[in-house]
């Protein structure tokens, strides 16, 4: 078995194929030895019935199917999603397009060992993960430049990240309560589930063989787990905008709201200053503010082993910052950082007109 | 270019903007023989579970025939799950079983003491007090 | 421990020389350079030099601003035409705008590209019902799609609308004559994706909308992104 594996693999797609001597090894071929044995000719022709019916249900979704469906319908309750909103269209944000890979029947000889079916192009999650991944960085990106017009352009890039990152979504899948396939189609057509179950699941690459016989396959395209959540939280995102777009233009950004802006980040921990000073004195040429001075406020201690100095930032009559520090050098930065922060994560209210920035400092 | 950017990642807040119930499902596994099942198979048998599964769509409901003394198993999005077992307990007491499932946030349980009541996310409205700010009258 | 009050009017030691020499020509370190000759687009216009009636008129006519409603002060329209690689970053540039603006743009895109209907796709014979709500999702990620947004086009889009000669920036060669290699293009579509951003900002999203709808991915228009687009896929296809 082994050695068809590694002739099936294509070595485009399959970098590397770490074949591995485990004990679990041979747990499918019993599995399809036994099943062949009992009844060998009818059962074969059960579960290419059973694949067969699977691939034409997920490659389109028929209504009445994906509504009896409990899975679908407790995620769409649980998310709150409108009418409007099909279940037929849930299952499909639910498909991603790494569960169709190019010869996949060459691979396993029979699809049993992997948890997908072959899909379609035009019923996958792709078009819709673009889309809402537009959607989304937009979103995102007009809400931090409206509540923090001044921050710097990479730290703008890293908040949005920290927001709609693939490790960010994925958990947010997560959160939702989204399940993913992990067992293969053979074991469901020996359970005899029915179809619904499997609608209601995320379906992605996720070989069984990976698990089952410590073979693991890497390749150049990402067909990890969190990525696949990720792609279902776009596509979800993006079939709530296409589904309401017509009644309720405002449903969208209010869901974006709700379970991804509503997260908590701290803006300041993301800052990393490298020569405060040096960059607030170039500020305040920049904006014709007088030149920043630092001042010492408070002192305590300075001859003993644990001094404390607290040192202004001020430009002219005007306090810029305040830091605290065992020794000078160290206040002084801190009162600088402080400044700048206070510069950089300023937050206009909402009365207030537009703030366009000019611009990160560039020293 | 001087400031760089740490990246981080946001909290997630349930309840702040979406609330997403925590359990997704919840199985109930008796056994048909069993004296121990008795209270869950009236239960079962009545319409309890199907005037709470009609309250709480959001949950979804499995039920499992299994031999055994009869489960409860509530299963939640952060990925743990919660199982009670049920045995020789009458129907009401295994509904409040299950209110208690479908209360729970699935993490784990954790004893309060003393005064880490207050939990949060936020840095303290108030400030740390500090003698070097502090009124001339306060100082030392 | 010592609590000491700052002297805020305490006079700041200043040096007596006030009178600095500005160099201009060729570069010397150490030496600070007169701004008049740094303050300079490629094409020799002078950044303190600039007429409102005639550079910011000029860019609201050749995009049709008024006809659109659209209100953009003579600073914002400035700073949206300045890269910022012009004079180290010393006034103010477009790098956030053009972020937002190209986010948004590709928003606006994606919705025009899921509207189209496209006769020619190939497996039109066995009609598979894949639209959502009218529209066909399976048009995005399509190399059209890519293309209607990319560099190439909107800065063809900007040198069409002959704005590439107001822009404020540094070529990435000041010794070399040709614009060939110095990183034009890319400048020219941060200018088009802010001049979107600055208007979104300052307009509001309905207008911004209207003026993509109508004026960037419009068939109809003389220099739309769709024919440029539809142009440069041609061209490369030959």
């Amino acid at each position: 078995m082994e050695a068809m594996m590694l002739q099936g693999a294509r070595p485009s797609l399959v970098r590397n194929v770490i074949a591995n001597h485990g004990s679990s090894l041979n747990i499918w071929n019993k599995c399809i030895v036994r099943g062949l044995q009992t009844k060998p000719v009818s059962n074969l022709n059960g579960y290419k019935e059973y694949y067969q019916g699977l691939k034409n249900v997920i490659n389109n979704v028929p209504e009445d199917l994906a509504t009896n469906s409990s899975l679908l319908n407790s995620l769409h309750k649980r998310l709150n999603l409108p009418k409007e909103f099909s279940y037929s269209l849930l299952s499909r944000c639910l498909t991603c397009r790494s569960s169709q890979l190019p010869n996949l029947s060459q691979l396993s000889q029979g699809s049993g060992y992997v948890n997908t079916v072959t899909t379609s192009n035009q019923f996958d999650n792709h078009g819709l993960n673009i889309f809402g991944k537009n959607i989304l960085t937009y979103h995102v990106t007009h809400h931090l430049m409206k509540k923090y017009p001044r921050l710097p352009t990479v730290v703008l890039n890293a908040a949005i990240d920290a927001y709609i990152s693939q490790e960010v979504l994925a958990n947010v899948g997560r959160g939702w309560g989204i399940e993913i396939e992990d067992s293969s189609v053979l074991e469901r057509f020996s359970k005899n589930e029915p179809y619904t179950v499997t609608l209601g699941k995320l379906r992605f690459f996720n070989n069984t063989l990976n698990k089952e016989d410590g073979i693991l396959v890497i390749s150049a395209a990402n067909y990890s787990e969190s990525s696949a959540y990720a792609l279902a939280v776009r596509s979800i995102i993006a079939s709530l905008w296409a589904s309401t777009y017509s009644v309720n233009d405002a449903l969208t950004s209010k869901f974006i709201n709700d379970h991804i802006l509503s997260r908590k980040l701290d803006i300041t921990k993301i800052f990393q200053f490298e020569q405060p000073t040096r960059e607030l004195s170039t500020l305040c040429a920049r904006e014709g503010f007088e030149r920043p001075i630092s001042r010492l406020l408070a002192e305590s201690g300075r001859l003993s082993k644990a001094p404390i100095f607290i040192v202004g930032v001020f430009s002219g009559t005007n306090k810029l910052g305040e830091g605290f520090g065992s020794s000078l050098k160290e206040a002084k930065a801190r009162a600088a950082t402080d400044a700048l922060m206070k510069w950089y994560c300023y937050e206009p209210t909402q009365l207030q007109s537009e703030v366009i920035d000019h611009g990160t400092v560039i020293v | 270019m001087v400031v760089k950017a740490i990246s981080q990642s946001s909290v997630a807040r349930n309840g702040v903007g979406a609330f997403v119930f925590p359990v997704k499902k919840i199985t109930l596994q008796y056994c048909n023989w069993g004296g121990s099942s008795d209270g869950i198979r009236k239960f079962l048998v009545s319409s309890r579970l199907d005037k709470f599964a009609e309250k709480y769509p959001h949950i979804e409901f499995n039920i499992l025939r299994k031999p055994g003394h009869p489960i409860l198993r509530g299963e939640y999005t952060n990925g743990r799950e919660k199982v009670i077992c049920v045995r020789n307990l009458n129907p009401n007491d295994v509904e409040n079983k299950l209110v208690l499932l479908k209360n729970s946030s699935g993490n784990i349980l954790q004893k309060l003491t003393r005064n880490d009541n207050v939990k949060s996310l936020n840095s303290s409205v108030r400030g740390v007090w500090s003698p070097l700010h502090a009124d001339s009258k306060y100082t030392i | 421990m010592n609590i000491c009050k700052p002297i805020i009017n305490k006079p700041i030691w200043r040096p007596a020389r006030l009178i600095t020499y500005l160099h201009s020509g060729p570069r010397i370190r150490g030496i600070k350079r007169d701004p008049e000759s740094y303050l300079k687009n490629p094409k020799g216009l002078s950044y303190n030099n600039i007429k409102s009636d005639e550079y910011q008129q000029t860019i609201r006519k050749a995009l049709n601003l008024e006809k659109y409603d659209i209100n953009m002060s003579d600073d914002l329209l400035l700073q949206c035409l300045t890269h910022k690689s012009f004079a180290h970053g010393s006034k103010p540039y477009n790098e956030k705008l053009s972020l937002l603006g190209s986010q948004f743009l590709k928003y606006q895109a994606s919705i025009y590209s899921i509207n189209q209907k496209d006769t020619t796709k190939k497996d039109s014979t066995n009609i598979i019902e894949n639209d959502i709500n009218g529209l066909d999702f399976t048009n995005l990620g399509t190399s059209f799609s890519k293309l209607l947004i990319s560099t190439a086009v909107l800065s063809k889009f900007v040198k069409e609308k002959k704005l590439n000669s107001l822009i404020f920036w540094k070529m990435r060669d000041n010794l070399k004559i040709d614009m060939k290699g110095s990183g034009e293009p890319l400048v020219c579509s941060t200018v088009l994706n802010a001049l979107i951003g600055g208007m979104l900002s300052t307009n509001g999203i309905q207008k911004t909308k209207n003026f993509i709808e109508k004026e960037l991915l419009n068939r109809e228009n003389d220099i739309s992104l769709i024919k440029l687009a539809n142009a440069h896929s041609e061209k490369h296809q030959l």
